[in-house]
């Protein structure tokens, strides 16, 4: 039984709310949450963790199947954003949705022009954005033209969107995923100054740079439900890295074959098959993608690459498969570069690469099997000669490749996309790994993959790698890069910041990925020195989950 | 140009439901001509089935002469237009497995047809060799100027509808001018080239028609155009970048090369139809020819699917209701255009998506693949 | 003046007076597809709407008089005038029809409708009039032109003001030379152009703001189709009073192309519009001379070809820009 002063401090409360969707899944079981008024109050969890569907049910995009939502005491329904925003919550998506030629004035007051007459009233337009911008200290000059900002700016517009339709409780959806460190700073003052001009702010998001630095106090989500609430202040570093790796899920153990011969080898002779040095790639808006990373891959090794989505995997993954050109620095493969070439160039050093994104980079969804599967090397024999495709050619080596991996499918000419997600990933595997490439790269190899398929994709991985080929695994699943990896990287805006040793502490690595323990650049070659793990985790690699 | 999406799926191979989609769009448009002729005409039922049958050559028996068969002139000029319509649609059909909206058919057709013309008229030999050197020099031509397009969207991102609708004016007007100034016949009353020799002109099949042996010549361009989409390594490159363009990148695909190849080889085969206009059909070439045909060429392709395979039964259902509308303008007091009517409904309930309800296996189809599609971004 | 200096100016004059004359329906189909091509709409279908606009407007003014008899005589072409609109914004609801509720691409859809117009056009004309060729044998009046006066004393001016034989320039070139800023005004300052562009550029934003996204591309492109429609009414109701079948030529097209080369902005259309207007003067004007016809027919596409390629040229090539 609540009483009614605690009702009326809470800006929104949950209690015992659940989402079941149409397909079945249950995205929130029994949520209860409370934000109070005036916080900054972050909800925090992996992908998947359900918190995005929290967000959606706070802004009327969805609808709770049980349970009980509250805005400032009173039980609220919302049918859709309207009603939400009426009851004085906003929304900064993530994505921004802004209309680049506009000014900022023009923006905000998209949808609800001020008007004199006819005409829309451009100057009390502006005069009405400066107001709003200056009450909550977000400093946007209302005339400014929003194509020109920088992101943080843009993100800046799109709060003050909803401040100026009343919005109070304001949800941002993970803000500082497409911000710079520096901007990420001004967002957070930004942020603190909304909530002294009288604002609740709630961030919904995975990086706990956010919840560290910003939140007064934050919720932490898993698997749809609740997991804890506590206050930010309170919480030392070492357990914060805890709720992002949380209790590891039984780590399919892939037997990696004890390194023989390849394995002394390497350590004596410290040549690496593929060396990156000083690779750089600067993005079309300026900002840096990657910056001066340098590593090694030995033959026979595999080296992880750790770290959370967005922080530069994606570039490096296309610059190393030859979609993209670096800006500064080079890759070579036994000495000789393959950057800048060109994908064709990259692949007849024989470097192959499973891309991150299957169904739009991966396949050809549209196609067939056989069609999916010589789209590397149809313009050579035996698939081709001179031009003609070789039709039978193709189908066999279609048929012995779905035998081999295990694909069971009708016929070689079925459309690939009639397959499983685990058994399209196994035809992408088996055509990259099909030309014996010394350089494979694995880019979320195993994601949106069933089990049993990630098993095998996995030890297939492991079994190239003992053939002398090196691998370059690049993974946000951390099991996946503990079970796997030789060495690990962990890459964090763009550069790497650690190196370790394989079986590393998952805490060690979640403090870097998540930026935590500092973001100088490190180099990950070989004869580079092994990141030094902290005592403070070391202490707490053995403690179980707070209570 | 503003993100245009091109959503209309393309050839689908085994797809019933796509079949029946088509066969219901032709019969809705068929619908719609019949409700405008109804408008205006006095008996529109007798003019409706003079446009359904008015094509069909007349079989008659009696006991005098057996078996009779009449009106072979009206269904040979079917045959002709169905010609001209199979390499006109494969004209289309081929850039558009690109996702490239190449309307340039009708400038590389009358280009080609006056190169065809120069060595008809002016390469002297037999017909072995001026008719191979004909089609050679037509095929060339179409080549280049279908080539033109592809690289200006290559090199300046220039939109192809655009250049090509220009390069069309250019070529026609190229073709008029060539004709009134150094090619015409001072003989004859009106603006035309000479009638070509004989050793250039195709050889004809059916009596009173200009059905020739470009028949024959038909299965074997159908099959080329098949074969060169489904097992050449560059038909497999242009099917690849039109349905996943971010894959063939992916996997290295020389992208911007199979799009410039795809519009160059749609032109060759839009000269074979300026072959058949002029070495078969009309044996001279005329200043007036009307330009149009490519867009007939368009909706072709459309119900054809962009499958080479059923483009020439495409070509003939579009020749035949053609000609039946000529036939429909004799005997009644309904004009031949209202099978443009008809055209026009064609093409719009064949790209219309939502036109039935849902069931079918579209989202298989179109995954992702649109995201690939999106003409220009910053 | 010298005698010389007056016979120039009077040849300019009249050059200048050609070229508005010619520029007026490419103007303002350019200006509707202009509007529905920010709106994120192109819109192929100009040429056939000119096309069914011109149509309707001369048979709508001619059996004006037997449906209404009675009527002053000036009030039976402003019939026919919006029996063309409504004509026209009748094919571009088809239109808009198919590609917002049925799904059909954009595109082809608008070349259908080209296809619809000269079929339909001709067909209805073999059907009410007997001539498949035009309506030359029907007396089919023009809509009015507005005649500034006290200006007969300065011949070159009356002569850019009103005209030849001064009976003064036609209202719709009036209407169309005011409409290139209005248009540039409603886009700009009032709610609507507002909503029109923020669709046009941003889809999603618009929808998100509350902006009913489906709403205002219909409305674009009704906007085009009235527009393109007006084009067509000067064609048969302007400078000449009657309706050839294929009357409009390429006229739509090359406003599709006068929007590309004007940098998709009012002003830019405006001029490029008036330029293809010049380049069609100019080959009158040659035919007199010894360059043929054809060749100066070329130049317009000629010109729009190379326009293109150095506009692209600075956008950067295909491989470096985002997928086509």
């Amino acid at each position: 039984m609540h009483t009614s002063a605690t009702n009326e401090a809470a800006a929104i409360e949950m209690r015992a709310v659940s989402k079941r969707y149409a397909n079945g899944t249950l995205a929130n079981d029994g949520v209860s949450l409370r934000i109070a008024r005036g916080e900054i109050h972050a909800i925090v969890g992996e992908n998947g963790a359900g918190k995005s569907t929290v967000m959606k049910m706070l802004y009327g995009l969805e609808q709770p199947s049980a349970g009980e939502i509250f805005v400032n005491g009173v039980p609220v329904h919302f049918a859709d954003p309207r009603e939400a925003i009426a009851a004085g919550i906003g929304l900064v998506p993530q994505h921004l949705e802004l209309v680049g030629s506009f000014t900022v004035a023009e923006n905000v007051v998209l949808g609800c022009e001020p008007m004199r007459g006819l005409l829309v009233d451009r100057r009390r337009a502006e005069t009405e954005v400066a107001a709003v911008s200056q009450r909550f200290g977000l400093g946007v000059d209302p005339r400014a033209v929003v194509r020109e900002l920088s992101v943080g700016e843009q993100q800046r517009v799109e709060i003050l969107k909803t401040l100026y339709r009343g919005a109070r409780i304001v949800l941002l959806d993970e803000p500082s995923a497409v911000l710079t460190p520096h901007e990420t700073g001004a967002l957070f003052m930004a942020l603190r100054r909304l909530v002294s001009a009288g604002c609740t702010v709630v961030l919904i998001t995975h990086k706990l740079s956010e919840v560290r630095d910003v939140s007064d106090r934050f919720t932490v989500m898993r698997a749809g439900k609740v997991t804890g609430e506590w206050v930010s202040l309170s919480v030392r570093d070492a357990d914060f890295a805890e709720v992002i790796t949380g209790r590891p899920v039984p780590s399919l153990r892939v037997t990696r074959r004890v390194r023989q011969v390849f394995g002394q080898e390497i350590e004596q002779n410290k040549v690496p098959l593929v060396a990156v040095r000083r690779l750089a790639l600067q993005g079309h808006d300026g900002r840096a993608q990657l910056e001066a990373l340098s590593f090694d891959i030995a033959a026979g090794e595999i080296l992880g690459v750790a770290g959370v989505e967005g922080n530069g995997q994606a570039p490096l993954a296309e610059v190393l498969g030859g979609l993209r050109g670096p800006s500064e620095g080079s890759a070579t493969l036994d000495g000789e570069v393959f950057t800048g070439r060109g994908v064709r160039a990259v692949r007849a050093r024989r470097v192959a690469s499973i891309p991150a994104d299957r169904l739009h980079d991966g396949v050809a969804a549209g196609m067939t099997i056989t069609e999916n599967v010589i789209a590397v090397d149809y313009h050579r024999p035996p698939l081709s000669r001179r031009g003609w495709l070789d039709v039978r050619a193709a189908r066999e080596a279609t048929r012995r490749l779905l035998a081999d991996y295990g694909v069971v499918a009708r016929s070689a000419d079925e459309p690939i996309a009639s397959l499983s997600g685990g058994n399209m990933q196994k035809v992408v595997l088996a055509r990259e790994v099909a030309s014996r490439p010394r350089l494979l790269i694995a880019s979320q190899p195993t994601r949106g993959v069933d089990v049993a398929a990630a098993q095998f994709l996995r030890q297939r991985l492991v079994d190239l790698r003992d053939s002398g080929a090196a691998v370059l695994l690049i993974s946000s699943d951390l099991d996946e890069i503990l079970a796997l990896s030789d060495r690990i990287a962990v890459m964090y805006r763009g550069r790497i910041v650690a190196h370790f040793p394989a079986d590393t502490d998952a805490g060690e690595l979640g403090l870097y990925m998540t930026g935590l323990r500092g973001d100088a650049a490190t180099a990950a070659t070989l004869d580079a020195p092994l990141t030094q793990v902290s005592t403070q985790a070391s202490e707490q690699a053995g403690k179980k989950e707070m209570v | 140009m503003s993100a245009a999406i091109l959503d209309t799926p393309l050839a689908t191979p085994r797809a019933a439901p796509v079949r029946l989609h088509t066969a219901f769009a032709v019969i809705a448009a068929l619908a719609v001509g019949f409700a405008i002729t109804a408008l205006v005409s006095d008996a529109p039922v007798r003019a409706f089935l003079a446009l359904i049958t008015g094509a069909l050559p007349d079989i008659r028996w009696s006991d005098a002469q057996g078996f009779e068969v009449r009106r072979l002139v009206r269904f040979g000029s079917v045959v002709e237009d169905a010609i001209t319509l199979t390499f006109l649609g494969l004209a289309i059909a081929i850039p558009f497995r690109a996702r490239q909206f190449s309307l340039g058919a009708d400038g590389q057709m009358f280009l080609a047809a006056l190169a065809s013309a120069g060595v008809s008229l002016y390469m002297p030999g037999p017909w072995f060799v001026v008719l191979p050197l004909a089609f050679t020099a037509a095929i060339a031509t179409g080549f280049v100027w279908g080539l033109v397009p592809g690289l200006l969207k290559a090199r300046y991102s220039a939109n192809e509808i655009v250049t090509t609708l220009m390069l069309n004016v250019i070529a026609i007007q190229f073709y008029r001018l060539l004709i009134s100034e150094h090619l015409r016949d001072p003989n004859a009353g009106f603006l035309v080239t000479p009638v070509f020799p004989s050793a250039a002109l195709l050889p004809g099949l059916m009596p009173h028609t200009n059905v020739s042996a470009m028949l024959f010549v038909v299965p074997f361009v159908v099959a080329a155009g098949w074969a060169f989409l489904m097992r050449t390594t560059l038909g497999y490159e242009i099917r690849t970048v039109g349905q996943a363009a971010p894959f063939a990148r992916q996997v290295g695909m020389p992208v911007t090369r199979a799009v410039v190849l795809s519009m160059a080889v749609g032109g060759a085969f839009a000269a074979l139809a300026g072959v058949h206009i002029g070495n078969a059909l009309l044996k001279r070439l005329p200043v007036d020819l009307s330009p149009g045909l490519g867009f007939e060429g368009l909706v072709v392709a459309l119900l054809a699917r962009n499958d080479p395979k059923a483009v020439p039964l495409a070509a003939f259902l579009y020749a035949y209701l053609r000609t039946g509308a000529q036939a429909m303008e004799r005997t009644t007091d309904v004009s031949r255009e209202v099978v443009l009517v008809i055209q026009a409904f064609i093409i719009l309930f064949v790209v219309s998506q939502r036109l039935l309800p849902a069931g079918w296996p579209r989202a298989l189809l179109r995954r992702r693949g649109n995201t690939a599609l999106k003409l220009e971004q910053a | 003046m010298s005698v010389e200096t007056a016979s120039l100016g009077m040849l300019v004059a009249t050059i200048v007076v050609a070229v508005l004359r010619a520029t007026t329906p490419i103007l303002f189909a350019a200006l509707g597809g202009l509007i529905s091509d920010l709106t994120g709409s192109i819109n192929v279908a100009l040429e056939g709407l000119m096309l069914i606009a011109a149509f309707f407007g001369v048979i709508a003014a001619v059996h004006a008089t037997s449906w209404f008899p009675g009527l002053p005589g000036w009030v039976y072409p402003w019939i026919g005038c919006i029996a063309a609109i409504a004509a026209a914004l009748l094919a571009t609801l088809l239109l808009a029809f198919f590609h917002l509720e049925l799904g059909a691409d954009l595109i082809v859809a608008g070349i259908a409708i080209n296809i619809l117009a000269a079929g339909l056009t001709v067909f209805l004309l073999a059907s009410i009039v007997g001539d498949k060729g035009s309506t030359a044998g029907l007396h089919s009046p023009a809509l009015p032109s507005i005649r500034i006066p006290g200006v007969d004393q300065f011949p070159i001016l009356d002569m850019l003001l009103n005209g030849e034989g001064g009976r003064g320039h036609h209202v719709l070139i009036y209407l169309a030379f005011a409409a290139a800023p209005a248009g540039a005004f409603l886009l700009a300052r009032t709610r609507y152009g507002m909503w029109m562009r923020a669709v046009g550029e941003n889809p999603q934003a618009a929808a998100v703001a509350g902006i009913p996204v489906k709403r205002v591309r219909y409305a674009a492109l009704l906007l085009s189709g009235l527009l393109a429609a007006l084009g067509g009414v000067y064609l048969s109701m302007g400078y000449l009073t009657l309706f050839q079948a294929d009357m409009t030529a390429g006229r739509g097209f090359l406003a599709l192309a006068a929007i590309f080369l004007g940098a998709r902005r009012p002003i830019g259309t405006l001029a490029a519009a008036t330029l293809f207007g010049a380049s069609s003067v100019l080959a009158t004007r040659l035919g007199a001379i010894d360059i043929p016809t054809q060749v100066v027919y070329m130049i317009p596409p000629l010109f729009t070809l190379c326009a293109l390629a150095f506009v692209g040229r600075r956008r950067g090539s295909l491989q470096r820009a985002a997928p086509f």
